[in-house]
């Protein structure tokens, strides 16, 4: 740079501006290319330019948000001394004013406590049957089990907490129900078609599907016969037909519907929804496709309607069988016998290997 | 309030309303983004004032990508702002801690990529710092020649008659000597540094 530095600085900042013509900068450039410590110095113009820039953009952005940032949180504080004020000077006033809004508000509240008694909002009710709380049902069941007492001593001699239903995997007492039966109780018994009680024990869970996998514990447990329904990872289709089998009182009791929707409550991808009626003490029932596959577990329903069900995916239950013991084996699940039987053939099969459970607190 | 409508209609007309340094843009994001920045910030350790900090140092990375005409965001402005302020905010807290700080990282921020934005700021923030303490260092008039030319935008009619000059020629013979100056000293200043890291 042997020209005097305030000109060529000039050029510089023309250039770095772009307040050259296309023809000086052309030129401009050329010159650069022959002159490295003239490259240099717009390299380094054009570092401090930016960083002025930074600089600028920075302190603008504070400067105005600062403003934003100070009439909001003043904001708050306005409105508090202005109410202050107000009260002070027009006390009177504002306490009647208080107190006719106060009458209001609880006459509002009254009202609208006596207009709307029930929750409005759809909630997921679990069907689990809540024995306690319904007298009727505990006097039966008081009965039912001073009966199973009689033949196998090992039932606990008190009222079930909870009852739902279940239906088995494998001929050696392998059952699934819904984790949401049995969570958080000890003790729980499965009561097959001939009403005897034997005790099982949670062997798998997924909490996230609500599913429970429980095991007879007796060594000598035998269902009858194999297992003549087959558990499917099937992709459920709107307007399918299916059936269920379950448990809501002491007898079985045969439902059919179809699959309403690919997704559960609120979107819940893992569930389905079915519309099939269903009542306290399905919770842990089969849902069965026409031709006798399981292809989901019922887990719960919407409180607002009575027909709308949700579902579990079996695709969830085939994923627990990894978790399952040794003596446990998903080729015995696969096999459907009753494919081609009628309808009340296949659910006179199935009706042996769906049973009540049933949970004691101690 | 037909701002706010139209602004969270149209994101577009936001960040071109944002280039130009209009308020009502930055009351928007003000509105919709420093809540949730706040919350963020609370919930990893943080005050008010580091909620604050971080926010406005979000903006105006997003205001300088805005002005540039350099902003392609996949998602919305506030999203944006958000992810920038928490990697701010980690990056605040590993300096202060001096330990990497693990903090879960959520999906939304891994899909927006904001590192490189932050990486730029922070570069040209410790040039300010730099330019500043080089500023200082030359006292007037210099300080205050470039102070009005390149952060207030003044002309160089008014600087002349500000810091007395006959015209605004001699002012800028004299910015130019200012110029000068301080690419000299910004420039000196980094190698030192760089001959003292080397040392350490």
């Amino acid at each position: 740079m042997n020209e005097s530095s305030d000109t060529i600085y000039e050029k510089i900042e023309q250039y770095c501006l772009h307040l050259m013509d296309a023809h000086e900068s052309t030129f401009f450039e050329q010159e650069m290319e022959g002159n490295p410590s003239l490259r240099k110095a717009v390299v380094e113009y054009q570092t401090l330019l930016h960083t002025f820039d930074h600089q600028q953009s920075s302190d603008f952005i504070h400067s105005s948000l600062n403003a934003i940032h100070a009439q909001s949180r003043s904001q708050t504080e306005i409105i508090f001394n202005q109410l202050k004020l107000h009260v002070n000077r027009y006390w009177k006033t504002a306490s009647v004013a208080a107190s006719v809004a106060f009458i209001a508000s609880i006459l509002t509240f009254t009202v609208a406590r006596t207009v709307y008694k029930k929750d409005t909002k759809a909630q997921y009710l679990t069907l689990r049957n809540e024995i306690n709380s319904i007298k009727k049902d505990q006097k039966a069941i008081k009965s039912e089990v001073a009966d199973v007492k009689k033949i196998k001593s090992t039932v606990p001699d008190e009222i079930a907490k909870f009852s739902g239903t279940c239906f088995a995997i494998s001929q050696n007492g392998y059952l699934v129900t819904n984790l949401h039966v049995i969570d958080g109780f000890e003790k729980i018994f499965v009561f097959t078609q001939d009403n005897v009680g034997h005790q099982g024990e949670l062997v798998a869970a997924d909490e996230e599907n609500d599913l429970a996998i429980i095991k007879i514990v007796e060594d000598d447990f035998s269902f009858p016969d194999k297992i003549p329904y087959s558990v499917r990872k099937a992709n459920p289709n709107i307007a399918q037909r299916i059936y269920s089998l379950g448990y809501p009182k002491s007898d079985i009791v045969y439902n059919e519907g179809y699959i309403s929707s690919t997704t559960g409550f609120e979107g819940d991808s893992s569930r389905y929804q079915l519309e099939l009626p269903s009542v306290p003490g399905v919770s842990g029932a089969p849902i069965i496709d026409e031709t006798g596959n399981v292809i989901g577990i019922v887990s719960g329903k919407q409180s607002q309607s009575e027909g709308i069900t949700y579902a579990v995916r079996s695709k969830s239950l085939l994923n627990l069988f990894k978790k399952l013991p040794k003596d446990f084996s998903s080729t015995a699940i696969n096999t459907n016998t009753i494919k081609s039987d009628t309808r009340a053939t296949q659910v006179k099969k199935i009706q042996p290997y769906v049973c009540v459970v049933k949970v004691y607190r101690n | 309030m037909s701002s706010n409508l139209q602004f969270e209609l149209n994101e577009d007309a936001l960040i071109s309303s944002l280039a130009l340094g209009e308020s009502k843009a930055l009351s928007f994001i003000y509105k919709t983004a420093y809540p949730s920045v706040e919350k963020m910030v609370f919930k990893m350790n943080g005050s008010t004032d580091d909620a604050y900090d971080v926010f406005q140092d979000s903006v105006t990375i997003l205001y300088e990508k805005a002005k540039a005409q350099d902003l392609h965001l996949t998602c919305k402005v506030s999203t944006y702002l958000i992810a920038v302020a928490k990697h701010l905010w980690l990056k605040k807290l590993s300096k202060k801690k001096k330990q990497q700080v693990s903090v879960l990282y959520d999906d939304m921020d891994d899909r927006i990529s904001v590192t490189e934005d932050i990486d730029h700021f922070l570069e040209f923030e410790g040039k300010a710092t730099k330019l500043k303490t080089c500023l200082d260092q030359m006292g007037e008039p210099c300080k205050g020649i470039l102070n009005a030319f390149y952060l207030e935008n003044k002309s160089m009619t008014e600087i002349a008659s500000h810091f007395g000059y006959t015209n605004a020629e001699n002012a800028k013979t004299q910015k130019y000597k200012c110029l000068n100056r301080i690419r000299k000293l910004f420039f000196s200043e980094t190698e030192k540094i760089l001959k003292n890291e080397r040392i350490v």
